[in-house]
Parts: C-alpha cells; structure tokens; sequence
C-alpha cells in the first residue's frame, strides 16, 4: 500500500481519509482524535437525538461534567469539539456502501462520498420488528428516507412515523412535496429539538398524532392506507406514502453489504484492533452490543479506534501503538 | 445527599486506626476517579487512596483540549478537580495518602497506608504509569510547558514547529513520524549509532525529509525562559557539547508502569503491566485494575476513564455476587 507518511498527499476534496458512520459519544469522539491528528475526516449522522445518548435526559457520570447535562448537550459539545479540530459533520442517513478495496464509497441521500477508512459507529437503537405489509410495500409507497423520495409524492399524502428530531426532520422535507404530512408519534412528546418541533406543529400541511402506533400498512400494489391506533382508537389514514423513523434495540447495520461480518445477534464482529472482516472497516460502540452502555466507555472505544486507524492509514504493520518498547 | 454506606467506616478521617470499606482504589488519577465516580453512585462504600498529588498525568498538563466534551479544552488541574469533586459528591472518600503495602492473598483484603490499614471487599488498581524521565536540569521545570512525552496528545501544539525527540526505540520513532505531521522539522537524538527500532520504523524514519538524526548523543540540559527554547546536547564518544534550537523536547525512553507494590500479589507482564482481561479483572478475583497501569497502548484520559467505569462496574457485580 502506497500510503505512508512520506508519500501522503493532501486529501483530494472528493476522497476523505476517514468516513464516521455515526456522531454519537464514541463516532464523535474518534473524530476529535482523526481530526486532531490531521486527518481528513467526515462523520455522517442522522440527527443529534437520533441515538441513545442523545435521547438520554440527564448524564451525571461522565467524568469531568460535575454538573448533570442533557444527553443531547454532552453530544453537541463532542461534536463542536471535533469540528474545531477540522472535522465535518452532515445531517443524513447512509444508505448504501461498498467498503472493499482502498477506498470504501458510503451513499447518502446526497450522493456518495469516499474514505480510505471507515469506522462504523451507528449504535443500536434498529428496529426490531417490521410491520404488517411493510415489507410487501417497500418501495411502493413505504420509504425510510424522504431526502430520497420526497419528490415522488408531490401533492400526495403521507405518514412520517417516528418522534426524534430525524423523523421531525423528514416531516419538514416532505412539507415541499406533500400536501398533507401526518406524523405519527409513538410516544406523547417529540424528542427532538424544542424550536424544530415548534415547527412542525405550526406548519398547517402537518397534523400529529400523539401516543400512536401502526398496526398494519395497506395497499395491492402502492401503499394506499395505513391502520394506527391514536390513544387507544383505531383509525385508517389515507395516505400513499409512508416513512418509517421509528427506534428499537438492535445495531444499526442495515447499510451494509453482505461483505461485511455479522454475528447471529446482529452484531458486528471486530478483532482487537476493532477492526472488521474488511481491511480499514472498523467499528465501535453500542453497534457491537458488548456488555454496557455508557458514555464514557463509548467515547473511549472511539478514541481507541481513531489511534488504531491512524497507524492503519499510515500502513503499520501493528495497529496498536506499544509504549512498553 | 442521603449517601448512606452499606458499611460505616470505623474511623472516618483516620488517624492510625483501621477501616472497612466494600471498594478501596488505589490512584486518583483519571481511571481511579471515573471508577470513584461509578462506584459511589452505585452506593458503594468506596474510600480512594489518591496518593500525595492527586489528579494523575493530566495534572501535569496546561491544557487538556482533546478529553470528549470539552470543546473550548480545559486546563488539566481542573480536570482533576471536576473529576474529583464528582467522585467526592456521589459518597466517595478521596483521600490523599499513599499506599505502601498490600495483601491480596486473603480476604477481604488489606491496604496499608502511612497511618491507616483498610479492609476492602473489592479492589481496583488505578496507580497509573510514569514516562522515565531523563533527570536533567530544566526537565522538571519546562514539564507541560515544552517538554512532553506524549506526541498524541501535544503534537497538535507544534504545527510549523522544530521539536526534538530523545530516544531510538519504537515508542521513540513512531512518536517521531506523527510529529512530521504537525512540525516543520524533528530532530531525534540518539545516545548510539543506531536505532533500536524495528526495521519498518527505522526505514520509514531514514526516509522522511524531516526527520534529522543526532547519533552518540544525549540530552544534558533543556532550556528556556517561559518555555523551552533549546537543548544543550553532549557527544557520548568525543564529549563535545552543542546547542540545538527547539521549541518542544519529546522524552520516549519508555513507560514505567507504577505496579512495584504488586509484583508478588498480581499477575504482571514482562514489562510490569498488570495483566488484565477486557472487563478489566486481575488474575484475583475481586481486585480490579485500570488506567495506564494495565494499558501500553492507548494512554489516553478517556481511554483511563473509560476502563475506570468498567471496573468500578465490575467490582459493583463482584460485590453483589458475594455478599459478606
């Protein structure tokens, strides 16, 4: 590999040396240590309370902050963090890759972007079950990214279902095309950002609904309704698209190919170096569902997996630095 | 607060007489303190033996500006102390004293400081490492101000500077190639005619045009006024002396890991680690270890911190497992 520090170029503006998936504690922190070591470095995540720190109400343990924070507090300052050492952070959900060879391509809603590394950082907060006809109508009118297929449903309606501010985010996109935008909140309040829910409930193509599950998605071969129980009460929506935001406990993995390991859990298998299966794929956090979920631990791994893919990029043989030599 | 330990330690302030404790850790460095932190809110009676200058490494340093959640940096004094601060408000006792004997060999198991023995269910090793110091005038003075043995975490501080590296071995030129990245140039010294390093180092470093090489030669001074300025350099073989311009000196003449008290208690490598297990165990049940002790790898505050709470962690499950 040609890709020593004698024989480094700056980075083309199309090709960054680190592609993050994901900007929560431990995604975020890796950035801090990338970027602070010079190199170019992009993390891509979905919203500030899209994971499970950023949803979190109050932290008291991490160390250093005597003073409880907001989850989503703790993540905004590792991020700015980061940005002050160069990183660059974008809004959006990655929705393909191709991670073999030297440079691995990751595919959002925008377009695609090139990394020579990619740490996979993307929590578990996956869904875990699909439901009823959403599986038969993927493509035909249910969606999980309105970046993408908004402008399919220009004066159309639609369903958003979610509560974190991704799915308020999405709701706001869909705005542009739809003519009516229900968003369908599984849980009384949103939790997302104050001033975008403002937003979203002044907005008059918007109607929520509160404390509202899906129970079936209908249609023959376009969705064409969808059955929610609001509080309680059934109804039937009439709507052609739907967008699903909705959380659960399994590791987000659905944007990779099949090149890449996952254990029978859904878990993404690392070796020491927390690197995958594929060279310069590496992955930390929550996403490989060991033991606990703490801030700390997290941002920790990150870091870890940032001083690892410094020493990969520069084509060490051991990944792990040894000061004991 | 309404703190209640599960044990009421015999003498709280101490003065000669012996105490009980379910957790006692040894350091308050980063690792120690995070675990503190867990532990104490976990309502675990937990007394920590911090040692005479508490707060660890980052202590030393002016400016700690990569700790995640800190995005305007923080000076490392105060990290200590919002570290330690947080650990004394969730119950733990910090105090600083230093450990000069334990027995793991029994259970619960026993501490001694100067003037007080405790009794610990549960114990977790924080004690931390030491970079070797080359023990030169102005190396004391100039530390955290322009003389530093960790290019990770001070690199970034010398963008278009010269800084100088004493040392040959891996540690030594690895460190010196992440410096290429940031310094206009970098100046090793050597005290032989060759380096210790591996051959891919070695090659890797005989190849960047900005690394320079004073071979046969130590370090015999560091100077400066507010902070480093130059080195004065000494010919091991013709005794000649020279002046070498620097705005920072990197130490790697290796990591003394701080584990003189347990060579006969717990398990240690060859290079004096404590050897442990992801979820931070020693080779005894009941005693924990993290930080930089147990790590030559990382060395990092948060990575400290991070294995502080899975140890505290782990000592609160060993604590449920065998009540008492």
């Amino acid at each position: 590999m040609n890709l020593d520090l004698v024989a480094q170029e700056p980075s083309k503006p199309d090709a960054y040396d680190v592609i993050i998936i994901g900007g929560g504690p431990s995604g975020g922190s890796a950035a801090i240590y990338t970027a602070r070591a010079d190199l170019s470095t992009l993390v891509i995540d979905k919203g500030l309370t899209a994971g499970a720190l950023g949803m979190a109400s109050k932290i008291a343990n991490f160390p250093g902050l005597p003073d409880p924070v907001e989850g989503a507090g703790l993540v905004h300052r590792i991020r700015d963090q980061a940005r002050s050492f160069g990183a660059t952070f974008i809004d959006e959900k990655v929705l393909r890759t191709d991670l073999e060879g030297d440079l691995k391509q990751v595919w959002t809603g925008t377009g695609g972007h090139k990394g020579r590394a990619v740490i996979i950082a993307t929590g578990a907060m996956g869904r875990t079950r699909r439901f009823p006809g959403e599986d038969r109508l993927l493509g035909r009118g249910v969606s999980y990214c309105a970046t993408c297929d908004g402008a399919f449903f220009r004066d159309q309606s639609v369903a958003v279902a979610g509560s974190n501010d991704e799915a308020a985010d999405e709701a706001l996109t869909l705005t542009r095309f739809a003519s009516a935008v229900h968003v369908l909140n599984p849980t009384p309040e949103f939790n997302a950002p104050e001033g975008l829910v403002e937003e979203l409930r002044a907005h008059d193509k918007v109607t929520i609904h509160p404390s509202t599950r899906i129970a079936e998605i209908v249609g023959e071969d376009q969705v064409e309704g969808i059955d929610i129980v609001e509080q309680g009460e059934e109804k039937t929506l009439e709507v052609e698209g739907v967008f699903i935001y909705l959380q659960g406990n399994l590791p987000v993995t659905d944007f990779l190919g099949e090149e890449v390991s996952i254990s029978e859990d859904g878990c993404l298998i690392v070796d020491e170096n927390f690197q995958t299966n594929i060279d310069g794929v590496f992955a930390v956090g929550d996403v490989l569902c060991k033991h606990v979920k703490q801030a700390v631990i997290a941002a920790a791994e990150g870091v870890e997996a940032a001083i690892v893919v410094d020493r990969y990029l520069h084509g060490r043989e051991e990944f792990r630095p040894d000061w004991s030599r | 607060m309404d703190f209640e330990p599960k044990i009421a330690p015999a003498e709280a302030g101490g003065d000669g007489g012996d105490s009980a404790y379910e957790l006692v850790i040894i350091g308050g460095g980063p690792a120690g303190l995070t675990a503190a932190i867990y532990a104490g809110r976990a309502r675990i009676a937990t007394h920590v033996c911090a040692g005479t200058l508490p707060g660890g490494q980052p202590a030393n340093t002016a400016d700690v500006d990569n700790f995640p959640g800190f995005p305007d940096g923080v000076d490392g004094t105060e990290l200590a102390q919002r570290f330690q601060g947080q650990a004394k408000r969730f119950g733990a006792e910090v105090v600083p004293e230093t450990v000069t004997e334990v027995d793991f060999s029994k259970h619960p198991f026993a501490i001694r400081c100067n003037r007080n023995t405790y009794q610990a269910q549960a114990v977790i090793v924080a004690t931390g490492a030491a970079p070797r110091r080359l023990g030169i005038p102005g190396e004391d003075k100039f530390y955290g101000r322009g003389v530093s043995s960790c290019a990770t975490c001070d690199g970034f501080f010398y963008r278009d500077k010269q800084v100088v590296v004493v040392g040959g071995g891996d540690a030594a030129i690895d460190e010196s190639l992440f410096l290429t990245k940031f310094a206009e140039k970098v100046t090793v010294i050597h005290r032989r005619d060759e380096l210790r390093a591996t051959k891919i180092f070695r090659e890797r470093a005989f190849a960047n045009p900005k690394i320079d090489f004073v071979w046969d030669s130590v370090a015999e001074e560091i100077l400066g006024d507010q902070t480093v300025t130059g080195v004065r350099v000494r010919n091991v073989k013709n005794g000649e002396t020279s002046m070498l311009k620097t705005d920072g000196i990197f130490i790697y003449i290796g990591m003394e890991p701080k584990s003189d008290l347990f060579v006969d208690q717990l398990e240690l490598d060859d290079n004096g680690y404590i050897v442990s297990n992801r979820r931070q165990h020693t080779n005894v049940p009941g005693v924990f270890v993290a930080g930089d002790v147990q790590d030559p790898h990382y060395r990092q505050v948060v990575t400290a911190a991070g294995t502080g709470a899975i140890a505290a962690m782990e000592a609160e499950r060993y604590l449920g497992e065998y009540p008492y």
